[in-house]
């Protein structure tokens, strides 16, 4: 009896610390690529600080913004300086929480077992100083103890007040298109 | 002058324009800072600084998009196509995390770089990331497990990186590496 009740304690230690647990990096991954007829080009980031929480469902992102790597110099000033202005707006953040938590949860036991799962998220993006309700479709994968996080989504500029001046608009596109993809580690704590 | 000078001058002109617009646009992005920093700094003592400033989101403005240069001590080295080194903050109770990124084609020069050796690297400040108050945003919250402050700066470039000493001591294969290796 003694055994049992020691037994059903430590079970039910083990499944409150893997429901307590966190998984973060601050070295996540993040590219957007701008299409028009004329002209097309892409930056890269690889500085996301990302983190998601099993027990909650909670997913949340921070892009520095300046951190975008351009292949040319004049984009990456222009990006910084007129689009994004990153001095003002030096971060975006994305915090929002899986909706179909049911259906996920049931399909991966909290994201315990390796697989990958679909889900969507709905929560606020907030980038260049504007705050928006979005849904993003995305996958957990999850692959001895590491879940990673990808999704790919199009934000329209226009949406963020970030304003194309007209001479650039046949180069420089409204819609952007975005991938995400960072790995995250087993938060160790504060 | 007569009208034929004119349009040669003219040509010139437009033709040494378009020859810079052309440069300019294709000029290729600094992958790493180099030349003069914005700022040399003690990262203790800026890390301090920044911690005790209650408003640092604000001060930290200036910096944004500057180069820094300064000495530090490596955490840890992660990524897989970039480079970033954590860097010790100095002191072990500092609540800031400082994470200075390597672009992929600097991965030759940092690929040495193990946790616990000292470093001077000179990046470009993206930004100070400071915890939510909001205590109803269950995402922000999650962001607040990290150290109570991120400070991030890409666009590195390893100045001068000396071995660990203690490791030095210990491996024989690294003995004769005693004398701090300069690279720029």
């Amino acid at each position: 009896m003694k055994k049992i009740i020691i037994t059903g304690f430590l079970l039910a230690a083990a499944v409150g610390s893997a429901y307590a647990q966190v998984y973060k990096t601050g070295t996540g991954n993040i590219k957007f690529i701008s299409k028009t007829a004329i002209e097309e080009f892409s930056a890269n980031n690889d500085q996301v600080t990302a983190a998601f929480s099993p027990k909650t469902n909670a997913i949340a992102f921070r892009v520095p913004v300046n951190a975008f790597q351009f292949k040319s110099a004049l984009m990456q000033k222009h990006f910084q300086e007129n689009y994004m202005q990153t001095a003002e707006f030096p971060f975006s953040t994305y915090s929002g929480k899986i909706e179909d938590v049911a259906a996920a949860q049931s399909a991966s036991a909290n994201f315990t077992k390796n697989g990958t799962y679909e889900v969507v998220t709905k929560g606020t993006h907030e980038m260049h100083g504007v705050k928006k309700e979005i849904t993003i479709p995305g996958k957990i994968i999850v692959a001895d103890g590491v879940i990673t996080l990808t999704a790919s989504m199009s934000v329209l500029c226009s949406d963020y007040g970030i304003n194309i001046p007209a001479a650039s608009k046949k180069s420089v596109s409204d819609n952007i298109d975005i991938s995400i993809n960072c790995p995250l580690q087993l938060s160790k704590g504060k | 002058m007569n009208k034929k000078r004119i349009i040669v001058v003219i040509s010139a002109i437009v033709a040494v324009g378009i020859i810079s617009g052309i440069y300019l646009y294709f000029k290729p992005a600094s992958v790493s800072s180099t030349g003069e920093p914005d700022f040399k700094v003690s990262l203790e003592a800026w890390l301090n600084d920044l911690d005790q400033d209650t408003a640092a989101t604000k001060t930290f403005s200036k910096y944004i998009n500057k180069s820094v240069q300064f000495d530090a001590s490596v955490a840890d080295v992660v990524g897989d196509s970039s480079i970033t080194l954590m860097l010790t903050p100095g002191k072990e109770d500092s609540p800031i995390e400082v994470y200075a990124n390597f672009d992929a084609s600097m991965l030759k020069e940092v690929e040495a770089v193990v946790a616990g050796d000292a470093v001077t690297i000179q990046c470009v400040c993206n930004g100070l990331e400071i915890p939510s108050t909001s205590n109803e945003d269950p995402g922000m919250e999650l962001l607040n497990e990290f150290g109570s402050k991120q400070l991030k700066m890409s666009r590195c470039a390893l100045l001068k990186h000396s071995k660990n000493q203690a490791d030095l001591t210990v491996s024989r294969e690294h003995q004769s590496a005693t004398q701090d290796s300069v690279i720029q």
